[in-house]
């Protein structure tokens, strides 16, 4: 993992910008500028709403210092480069100094670290990287320094939130905001630097209010985010890529499943084979499609898709996103963009998951 | 007045005498973070260095956690190949033109293995090791290690195309694959360690990479990788042998495709 942001792989955009008015005026409504991912991502209905809300969700339980230093560890993590970009140029809004920075970066013992503040970026770390998975351990080392259960499971959203986003956007390859990046350190930026700051605080996705645990495959893990922005979120996401009719049940169904496996997620497992069964899978099918990474009942294009599905859990950035461009010469873009969703939502509920059992 | 004189000379003096050290105290903190700046982007070209000597994931665990790898028994693949009549080149060709044959051999073998999510972990002689599944949890672990076998079938006949076209003598190899528990860990003392895996699965990896000769083959596979294959691989079973360390014949299948 590299721990410099310009020694990071950074390849061209893979999917192409599309123009849609009125969902860029939405954008600007909600974060005061149209990054480029946005247009890259508008296509898809369900997609392009997590991405909205996913970019900033506002901490309900953490403290919002800590729930920063998890988007930058993540995104680190991920070797997301453009996010990494964007959450060190938040961070600098925020008044951390470039020593403080690096020594997040680094998870050096400073004086400005303390052992409770190390342990949560370790947490974040293991969970995103969830190779091993994070064990119960580290959970219960999080509850002896002080921190709620539920600051422990917005701590944990908080990370799959930005898994997801890293994905989707390290899957598309947008071009760095070089000049946002910039702007911190320019004589506008530090004179604005505690309005800026104050502005960024302010907004930010809360969820909907009241909220109810729906009939959704993953309800569990929901029920276990419930009191938090992150339930209504994930559950939106959810039921948004289920409904969706890009690609078939049976691939979302199988692309979930895959990454249940790859992580050795049991109790996500179980729910993928039922969802299977519900879609109409015999055993023996769904047994072989998961072996093979191949199914009968899927279209060519699926097919490519699912096998691709596996390489979204562990990834190096340069070769996935080469990965990525390879297919979308054989898939076309609006399937490709739904697959990059799905994938990123299953990594990030399945690592949620994790937690659960 | 004259005391006002001397307190404020003192209080100058003072100052100039505070001021001194902080710019020096300053100075020394610029160079501890200028020292620590150096020695971070060393242990990170370290790090990067050391990947060649064990497997990145392995490298992370031990730098970033507490220094420690746990051992633990896992279900691995293995992969073991050789190339045949090795030796025989040896003696008779100029040892720098062999270890080149060989560095060009190795690079070829081991982008097929990767590609195919698998690790070599050692290289003996002219011979290598490759798991699926040691470093990170792969329930497709049997699928990618023979589809990495026939990757290296493939590399193979490339490499061999180039050899031929330099007057070079071509290569053949023998690779066996075998699935079972092992015990991995970081393996050694304090002033030699490395990554690696021990048990009876891949003492039957090698055995069956041997059987290869007998046979007349490039690639076989044990019984417990053929079980978990797919219908997408083509295999033939070959006539049951006794090998060294097991009581009963062991049966193994050429992959064909």
């Amino acid at each position: 993992m590299s721990r410099n942001l310009n020694e990071l792989d950074w390849s061209s955009p893979i999917l192409p910008a599309v123009a849609d008015r009125e969902w860029e005026a939405t954008v600007r409504k909600f974060m005061g500028m149209v990054p480029d991912f946005m247009t890259r991502v508008s296509p898809n209905g369900w997609l392009r709403v997590m991405m909205l809300k996913g970019v900033n969700v506002k901490a309900a339980e953490m403290p919002g210092n800590l729930m920063d230093i998890a988007t930058l560890v993540c995104s680190q993590e991920n070797a997301c480069r453009f996010c990494y970009g964007i959450a060190r140029t938040q961070l600098k809004f925020f008044g951390y100094s470039d020593r403080l920075i690096s020594n997040i970066e680094q998870d050096m013992l400073m004086a400005e670290l303390d052992q409770k503040d190390l342990t949560f970026i370790r947490f974040c770390r293991s969970l995103a990287r969830s190779n091993p998975r994070p064990s119960k351990a580290e959970l219960d080392r999080l509850l002896e320094f002080g921190f709620s259960p539920l600051q422990v499971t917005e701590m944990a959203f908080q990370v799959a939130r930005q898994c997801f986003v890293n994905r989707v956007v390290t899957f598309l390859s947008p071009p760095p905001m070089h000049g946002l990046e910039r702007l911190p350190d320019s004589f506008f930026g530090r004179l604005f630097r505690p309005i800026i700051a104050r502005i960024l605080r302010a907004g930010g996705y809360t969820g909907n209010g009241s909220f109810e645990v729906s009939d959704n495959p993953f309800a569990h893990i929901m029920k276990a985010l419930t009191g938090l922005p992150a339930a209504v979120f994930f559950q939106e996401g959810i039921e948004g890529a289920f409904a969706s009719t890009v690609l078939s049940q049976d691939l979302k169904v199988l692309m979930f499943a895959v990454v249940a496996r790859s992580l050795n997620c049991s109790s996500c497992g179980t729910i993928c084979s039922n969802l299977a069964q519900n879609t109409g899978f015999t055993v023996e099918e769904y047994v072989n499609a998961l072996s093979a990474l191949k199914c009968t009942r899927l279209n060519d294009q699926e097919q490519l898709l699912l096998a691709w599905t596996r390489e979204t859990v562990h990834y190096q950035t340069g070769i996935m996103q080469l990965r990525v461009k390879e297919l979308s010469t054989q898939v076309d873009n609006d399937r490709l963009l739904e697959a990059i969703g799905v994938a990123a939502l299953a990594n990030s509920i399945v690592r949620l998951g994790i937690l659960l059992e | 007045m004259e005391w006002l004189f001397w307190y404020l000379v003192l209080a100058m003096a003072a100052i100039v005498i505070l001021t001194f050290l902080v710019i020096r105290q300053k100075h020394k903190l610029k160079n501890l973070e200028n020292l620590l700046k150096h020695n971070t982007s060393r242990l990170e070209q370290l790090q990067v260095d050391f990947g060649r000597f064990a497997p990145q994931d392995v490298i992370e665990h031990l730098t970033e956690g507490d220094g420690e790898y746990a051992p633990s028994n896992r279900s691995v693949t293995v992969l073991f190949a050789d190339i045949k009549g090795f030796t025989r080149m040896c003696d008779k060709m100029d040892p720098a033109t062999v270890v080149s044959i060989l560095n060009g051999y190795f690079q070829c073998m081991t982008r097929a293995i990767s590609r195919h999510h698998g690790v070599v972990t050692e290289m003996m002689g002219d011979g290598l090791l490759a798991l699926f599944g040691a470093i990170r949890n792969n329930p497709w672990q049997v699928q990618d290690a023979v589809l990495g076998a026939l990757s290296m079938r493939e590399a193979l006949k490339e490499y061999n195309e180039k050899l031929k076209s330099q007057s070079l003598p071509e290569l053949s190899i023998g690779i066996g694959i075998h699935q079972g528990k092992v015990l991995a860990g970081i393996m050694g003392n304090y002033q030699l360690s490395k990554f690696g895996v021990v048990g009876d699965t891949i003492n039957v990896a090698s055995r069956v990479e041997g059987l290869t000769r007998l046979h007349n083959v490039d690639l076989l596979i044990t019984e417990e990788v053929r079980l978990k294959l797919d219908d997408r691989f083509r295999v033939k079973k070959m006539p049951p042998m006794m090998v060294k360390g097991k009581e009963g014949p062991v049966i193994t299948y050429m992959v064909e495709s």
